[in-house]
């Protein structure tokens, strides 16, 4: 079967080495392997086409894995032709009988060749990772829209831009938000990019945070996590923000709050995580003081004003692999860590298998909420099912070993008419 | 001074400009190997001479050290060292890049 399976790869010979990484990632990964074997039994995808776009990982193969299991006929490409791993690409083709469309540094026209391929699969239910198969079903391919259930979007930035769409009424099927469930944002948000990013601040600077006065900007889930951690290992945090609520829990949690024009002047390290432009300006670079380290964990490398910092130096130069130190005018110096690029994916490792486990999860049950709720769902953005999200919660603790009290009868009783009662 | 003429350690060193103490550092990682007199003596001929001065100008244009070049051997010499730094180095650049296209990726949505 193998044989005959369309597909366009680096090279098959890569795959025992590609299995050999998928089956580690898989034991980072329980709650998927939990979900997959409830799929093997139950087939509750069986026989639905999927056509998945995403980074093709180890992480990724056991969530393809997982739809096979469920009985979906599945093919994945590349949501960047950069990230591919093509010992995986590999291993998906020749071990897991899945289509895969995925070259790493495949040029443009074969990385958009690749997603027409996975277009070509006719999916009735798509995956992406920042809408590119949704992009070319709802332009060149919308012969097609009548065949789509629904579509699952990873990203951020996807939502955003299917959400436009909805409003525009150009949103032609359902579309689940696989990013905004609580299980993603808990444990990739916070625990996941909050530790990668301390990571990458200490590996490519060799700092000790005890006693460091730490900023960080924004407080959300990813700024709680950073400032948890931070926090963790001795040092005094600080955050800036612009929303009242988040900076008053921040207060609340203990935290110093205040602008960044004040912060500016006494942080040690800046971390911001806030996904706007120029959160450090020019202006707050100008009264840092000496040997102040600044760093972004948010998704562009624009919340720190680089050009801004540049016209300040009158001397830069590599301090150690990932840090950059500028000389401004007066003699201070201010290292800028990854050129300001998301530090715990450039300086560290990014997220563990653990924390894609999560997300993935939202993934595969989603899809399989998506067919069963096929008739009810209409051409909207909807957020990942709070049933799914407890699922995905209890599957965790149970893979953990851990054991939660349950309501007695008359406990849930005396809940049930407390609620009917007000 | 005849040119044709082997030099000692110490001949070698003041007319190439390097320490005796350098030489013996190339000798030993096999970047500069004299010949040896009967008695032992270090001998540098014409064209371990050449070498040195050639060796002092890389290092004038490329501020490379002795130590630099005994790695570049090692490079050139073991297999699995070369894949090991070179994958480890690819590493950091892949990082770098893939997180370019994404970020070039998601301006792109937004502004759609």
């Amino acid at each position: 079967m193998a044989q005959t399976l369309r597909h366009d790869v680096k090279d098959l010979s890569l795959a025992p080495e590609g299995v050999r990484r998928i089956m580690w990632a898989d034991r980072q990964m329980p709650v998927l392997a939990a979900i997959r074997e409830r799929f093997e039994r139950e087939q509750p995808l069986a026989g639905y086409r999927i056509s998945a776009c995403l980074h093709v990982t180890t992480e990724t193969a056991n969530l393809m894995r997982t739809l096979k299991a469920g009985g979906a006929d599945v093919v994945l490409c590349a949501s960047n032709p950069l990230s591919t791993q093509d010992d995986v690409a590999a291993a998906l083709v020749a071990e897991f009988d899945t289509a895969v469309f995925a070259i790493k540094g495949e040029d443009n026209d074969t990385y958009y060749a690749h997603i027409e391929a996975a277009v070509d699969h006719k999916p009735q239910l798509t995956m992406d990772d920042g809408a590119d198969v949704i992009g070319v079903l709802h332009s060149a391919r919308r012969e097609q829209l009548g065949d789509i259930i629904a579509g699952m979007e990873e990203t951020t930035t996807g939502v955003i831009r299917l959400k436009a769409m909805e409003a525009d009424g150009a949103l032609a099927f359902p579309v689940i938000a696989v990013n905004e469930a609580r299980t993603k944002h808990f444990f990739d948000n916070r625990y996941g990019t909050g530790q990668s990013t301390i990571d990458g601040i200490i590996r490519s600077t060799n700092v000790l945070l005890a006693g460091k006065r730490f900023v960080v900007a924004g407080y959300g889930w990813v700024g709680r996590g950073v400032a948890l951690r931070a926090r963790g290992l001795g040092a005094h945090v600080i955050i800036t923000e612009v929303d009242a609520m988040r900076a008053l829990e921040a207060l609340m949690e203990g935290y110093e709050v205040m602008p960044m024009s004040d912060a500016a002047r006494v942080g040690d390290i800046f971390c911001t995580a806030t996904g706007d432009k120029h959160v450090i300006a020019r202006e707050h670079l100008e009264v840092m003081k000496d040997g102040a380290i600044v760093c972004n964990t948010g998704h562009f490398n624009v919340e720190i004003d680089i050009p801004g910092l540049r016209s300040l130096a009158v001397e830069s130069r590599e301090a150690r692999n990932f840090v950059e130190e500028f000389v401004l005018a007066d003699g201070r110096r201010i290292f800028l860590l990854a050129d300001g690029r998301l530090v715990n994916i450039s300086a560290a490792e990014g997220h563990p298998a653990i924390v894609m486990d999560m997300s993935f999860a939202n993934q595969a049950l989603s899809t399989e909420y998506a067919i069963q709720h096929a008739s009810s769902l209409e051409h909207k953005v909807y957020p990942v099912p709070t049933a799914i999200d407890e699922e995905i919660a209890r599957l965790k603790l149970a893979t953990m070993g851990v054991v939660i009290d349950q309501l007695t009868e008359e406990q849930a009783n005396y809940l049930a008419s407390w609620s009917e009662g007000t | 001074m005849d040119a044709t003429q082997p030099l000692t350690v110490d001949a070698a060193a003041a007319e190439t400009g390097w320490s005796a103490r350098m030489l013996r550092y190339l000798e030993e990682h096999e970047l500069v190997v004299p010949r040896r007199t009967s008695a032992g003596y270090r001998l540098y001929g014409l064209a371990e001479l050449n070498r040195l001065r050639a060796l002092r100008d890389l290092r004038g244009r490329f501020r490379i050290d002795p130590s630099d070049l005994a790695f570049a051997l090692r490079l050139r010499r073991e297999h699995e060292l070369r894949r090991a730094v070179d994958g480890w180095l690819a590493t950091a650049e892949d990082a770098r890049s893939w997180i370019d296209w994404e970020q070039r990726k998601q301006e792109r949505l937004l502004a759609a």
